[in-house]
């Protein structure tokens, strides 16, 4: 075995194995460790383990887990009665869409319907009956057994018969179903009236059907085959009627059809739609202005003027708007009064279309009479492209009025002894102060039918739950200016909140307890829908357009009413068939107006008396969706503070011009002040509102949820002076420093 | 991470802002969609949540008082995202499938870089833990997580339904997702019609055809970040507020 050479030098001692560790062997290990942990993955995983782990605490909400379906319905949110496509867990929905084939909404749904499944949540959802205590509006609420709240409703009701004190039931939905259980128990209960909401939705068309007949035929509007449409105040491309059928007419906007919308208020018209700002109540003299240069320049169809009886007083009386007058009253030029009825004369059929303001209330009785004179002698009434007859959805069986209505403006003042106010079916927007003026004083006993304790609701002694949207039966009839009669349905999603009924059901128990006898029909929501579905299949007429794929089956197809209850509780919408087309009677122009309008047109308006103490202009605001329910989703607040898309109830906005010549800035509080009270609010500028002009925001606020939330939609609507006519579109106001 | 991998779409959205009338839907529906909680009463619009929002600007017409309004969501810049670069987890990604600016929640340590480096302004930051009215969990949608105080969110063009698109495919034995399936929100709900979205790679897409108009123009287009939204208006006042911050812009007026 070969063996190397032998190490040279000194031999090397072998150091024995240290066994001893050091305080910097420790050191070293913990350190060479540290370093090698922080090198692997494993701290990031940690880290990542532990962000997600906090993300994931017991607060924070879960959302539902299940099987998602569809199910079809309707909103009934307000009467626009859209289609809806709501997305379901189990049965509970999570998010509801519009359906693109319905022909009226166009497939679209508001910020409002959008959150609709929010609203049973609401936390001023009332359970069964509650007593509101100290000053209407200012009140706190304890809970009280519904036995006994019904009893001393009936027996409120009793007292007033026996002392010939009126019952008035303020009806917040005409038409639904819920309206027509209100009629019934108006009818059957001696003394008591039906009074509609004022501000409702088509009581320009309701003035129309008594103005070009005797009142028995309803009038809708043809858009689709309209060339041009003039609107006052009835702001279509913000929702009024059905949205779809605004939406088609912008379409086709640019391409030979016009839509110009005359309005005081700051509008958020998409530049489709040409706004023509006037000023505050204006619109008659705009309308009574166009008018005269229609006949002036000899743009009035002969046929058109056969229609009128009164033509030659019409004319006399209108000979003094000329351009030059009507310029200093509405607040526009001349030269564009004579151009816009050019245009309309230009571009027929022409529709001038009166409205009302989901926030402001209906136009006053003069512009509306103006408005239907213009349409006349535009060739507009029962032609096509103007105003249309439209036939009624049938009648549930036994929901016949057996009493006129009677509005609001006609009731006595100090004569009301009970108040029952129907808010089921949504918001009310009326200035309680006027409601206030027509009761007998401090004995009379305000009852109210609502889901939440908000709106006018917070004004009532007892308020009696109902269910919220999407929990009940529920209808959507045909929405203002629709050319044909419609018809849908929206069945419950959600189980009801214990202690919430039908107001139907309320309102029997309260009959029962006054000791009277109600008849047995109608009995629930559900069975006035029924009973509409059974007259509508007995008709015979229309068909059922299916949203969800568009199909369309006449209503022979449905061999029993049960069978057409099932498609329309599927999502379907019943629509009427189109009528042949009939000249409307011949009718006044002048109407009830003529006395007025030759005051008018006599010279320029005398000062207001009160002008040097309320030098402004007060107009509530507010888009439909906005005013539409008296509660909305905390969601929704992101439209209002997070964004300022828009003003926050309470809000004061007015020109920068007319913040300077007060001596304000915006931000600062102000006070707004009317004859009829005062609100602090903040101020906000906007060069969009007119000078002269203070805009305040009405609606529920979802900044502030609950009791909170609701005072300012009152304390705004307090500021409104009522005309007297059955309106508050303006108010004489000024502004101070709070 | 950006670059990385070519982009098989490049989805994006026109907005014509002579269409939008300001009614808040695309927020709301937005918000819906999301599970965006609603903020605290004593929130503002610097703290609240709003991956949508529309502003309001006035300036043009005679007067002055001609108003527009410009929904902003993130404008999903298609080159140097400078959110992206500055994130130091990670935690914003651009999905090379579709282009879009993604952020992770998980991820997020809540720095807040990204919003510092936006220039849309369009990153928000959970001041709070999320929470609605009681109850309302059983209406919230189960297809999107909640996410948790101290992370920064934003839109994702509903990137939920991006993935129900996909299995959809997938469940019809296809690899690419029908437009028609993959919409957003917002743009569903926009009762004007006034967004329209699609990928902008795609000649033959509604979407690619109008960003290539001569009215169509971006948010603060000179400092080259290619947003993949677009606005188009016929008018020109508008259009220069393209090049002003918007937000400021409107704040100020």
């Amino acid at each position: 075995m070969l063996q190397g050479p032998a190490p040279r030098g000194p031999a090397r001692k072998n150091k024995p194995m240290k066994t001893r560790v050091s305080r910097r062997d420790v050191l070293r290990f913990a350190s060479g460790s540290a370093i090698g942990l922080a090198l692997s993955p494993l701290p990031w995983k940690l880290t990542d383990d532990l962000a997600i782990w906090t993300q994931n605490w017991s607060w924070i909400p879960r959302p539902p887990r299940g099987e998602l379906a569809n199910r079809f319905t309707t909103c009934t949110l307000c009467p626009a009665g859209c289609a809806v496509r709501a997305r379901c867990v189990g049965d509970t929905p999570v998010s509801l869409h519009g359906l693109p084939r319905d022909p009226l909404s166009g497939g679209t749904l508001c910020p409002l319907g959008s959150v609709g499944h929010h609203l049973a949540y609401h936390p001023a959802r009332v359970a069964g009956a509650i007593r509101q205590l100290g000053r209407r509006g200012r009140s706190r609420a304890v809970p009280v057994q519904a036995e006994a709240a019904v009893a001393e409703v009936g027996k409120a009701i009793a007292a007033a018969r026996a002392r010939g004190d009126t019952v008035a039931v303020l009806d917040g939905r005409p038409g639904s179903a819920g309206s027509w259980a209100l009629r019934r128990f108006a009818s059957s209960l001696p003394g008591a009236v039906r009074v509609p909401a004022p501000g409702r939705e088509g009581r320009w068309l309701e003035a129309v059907a008594a103005a070009a007949g005797d009142g028995s035929t309803a009038y809708g509007c043809d858009l689709e085959r309209a060339g041009s449409v003039i609107s006052f105040g009835a702001l279509l491309s913000a929702g009024w009627g059905a949205p779809g059928r605004a939406r088609a007419l912008l379409a086709r906007a640019g391409k030979g059809a016009t839509l110009i919308e005359v309005d005081s208020r700051r509008s958020a018209s998409a530049t489709a739609a040409r706004r023509l700002a006037i000023a505050s109540d204006g619109e008659e003299a705009l309308a009574l202005g166009l008018a005269h240069v229609l006949l002036a320049d000899g743009l009035v169809d002969p046929a058109s003027l056969r229609q009128s009886r009164d033509v030659a007083a019409f004319s006399a009386v209108i000979r003094g708007f000329t351009p030059e007058r009507v310029a200093e009253r509405a607040g526009v030029e001349a030269g564009e009064i004579v151009a816009l009825a050019r245009t309309l004369a230009a571009h027929r059929p022409s529709l001038a279309l009166g409205g009302e303001d989901p926030a402001a209330g209906p136009l006053a009785p003069g512009a509306a009479a103006a408005v239907f004179a213009l349409d006349v002698l535009l060739g507009s009434v029962g032609g096509a492209g103007g105003l249309v007859p439209v036939r009624p959805v049938p009648p549930p069986e036994g929901g016949e009025d057996v009493t006129a209505p009677v509005e609001l403006e006609e009731v006595a003042d100090g004569s009301v002894g009970v108040l029952l106010i129907d808010a089921s079916a949504g918001g009310v927007t009326l200035p309680w102060h006027w409601l206030e003026r027509k009761l007998v004083g401090a004995r009379a006993v305000v009852a109210a039918f609502s889901p939440y304790r908000a709106g006018l609701a917070l004004r009532a002694d007892l308020v009696f739950a109902t269910p919220a949207y999407l929990e009940a039966y529920a209808d959507a009839p045909t929405p203002a200016g629709e050319a044909l009669a419609s018809y849908a349905v929206a069945a419950p999603l959600l189980v009801p909140r214990a202690g919430a009924a039908d107001p139907i059901v309320w309102l029997r128990r309260i009959a029962a307890a006054a000791g009277v006898a109600t008849p047995s029909s109608l009995s629930s929501s559900e069975q006035v829908v029924r009973s509409r579905v059974d007259a509508i299949h007995r008709s015979g007429r229309g068909s059922v357009v299916d949203p969800a794929d568009g199909s369309i089956r006449p209503i022979a197809a449905f061999a029993s009413p049960e069978a057409l209850l099932k498609a329309l509780v599927a999502g379907g919408r019943w629509v009427d068939d189109a009528e042949p087309p009939r000249s409307a009677p011949a009718c006044s122009l002048l109407g009830a107006c003529g006395g007025r309008w030759r005051e008018l047109a006599a010279g320029p308006a005398a000062p207001r008396a009160d002008a040097a103490k309320f030098p402004l202009r007060l107009q509530l605001s507010g888009r439909r969706d906005a005013v539409a329910s008296a509660a909305t989703s905390p969601v929704t607040a992101k439209l209002y503070r997070e964004s300022g898309l828009r003003s926050r109830p309470g809000t004061a906005t007015v020109n920068p011009a007319t913040a300077r010549a007060a001596g304000l800035r915006p931000g600062q509080r102000v006070r707004v002040e009317t004859g009829a009270g005062a609100l602090g609010a903040p101020l906000a500028c906007d060069a969009a509102v007119l000078p002269g002009v203070v805009e305040v925001a009405v609606g529920p606020d979802g900044v502030a949820l609950g009791d909170r939330g609701a005072q300012p939609d009152a304390t705004a609507l307090d500021l409104a002076g009522t005309d007297g006519q059955g309106g508050w579109r303006s108010t004489p106001a000024r502004l101070v420093e709070a | 991470m950006e670059g990385k991998a070519p982009a098989k779409a490049r989805f994006g959205m026109v907005i014509d802002l002579d269409r939008c009338d300001g009614c808040g839907a695309c927020m709301v529906a937005c918000a819906v969609e999301n599970n965006v909680p609603p903020a605290r009463p004593s929130a503002n619009d610097r703290t609240g949540l709003t991956w949508m929002r529309v502003h309001r600007a006035t300036g043009g017409g005679p007067q002055g008082g001609d108003a527009v309004f410009i929904p902003v969501s993130c404008q999903h810049c298609g080159h140097h995202a400078p959110c992206v670069s500055v994130c130091p987890q990670n935690a914003v990604d651009v999905n090379p499938e579709t282009g879009v600016v993604s952020q992770i929640p998980e991820r997020c340590l809540g720095c807040r870089y990204c919003m510092a480096a936006c220039p849309y302004h369009a990153r928000y930051f959970n001041w709070w833990d999320p929470a609605w009215p009681a109850g309302t969990e059983a209406a919230l949608n189960p297809e999107v997580s909640v996410r948790m105080r101290g992370v920064v969110e934003k839109c994702n063009f509903c990137h939920a339904r991006w993935h129900a698109a996909k299995a959809k495919a997938a469940a019809a034995g296809k690899r690419e997702i029908d437009p028609a399936d993959y919409v957003p929100a917002c743009v569903e709900a926009c009762p004007n019609q006034a967004i329209v979205f699609g990928d902008l790679d795609d000649a033959s897409s509604p979407a690619a055809r109008l960003a290539r108009e001569p009215h169509a123009f971006r948010l603060l287009d000179r400092l080259g970040t290619e947003p993949k939204v677009f606005y188009r208006s016929e008018r020109e006042w508008v259009r220069r507020l393209g090049e002003a911050d918007v937000a400021r812009e409107a704040k100020e007026a």
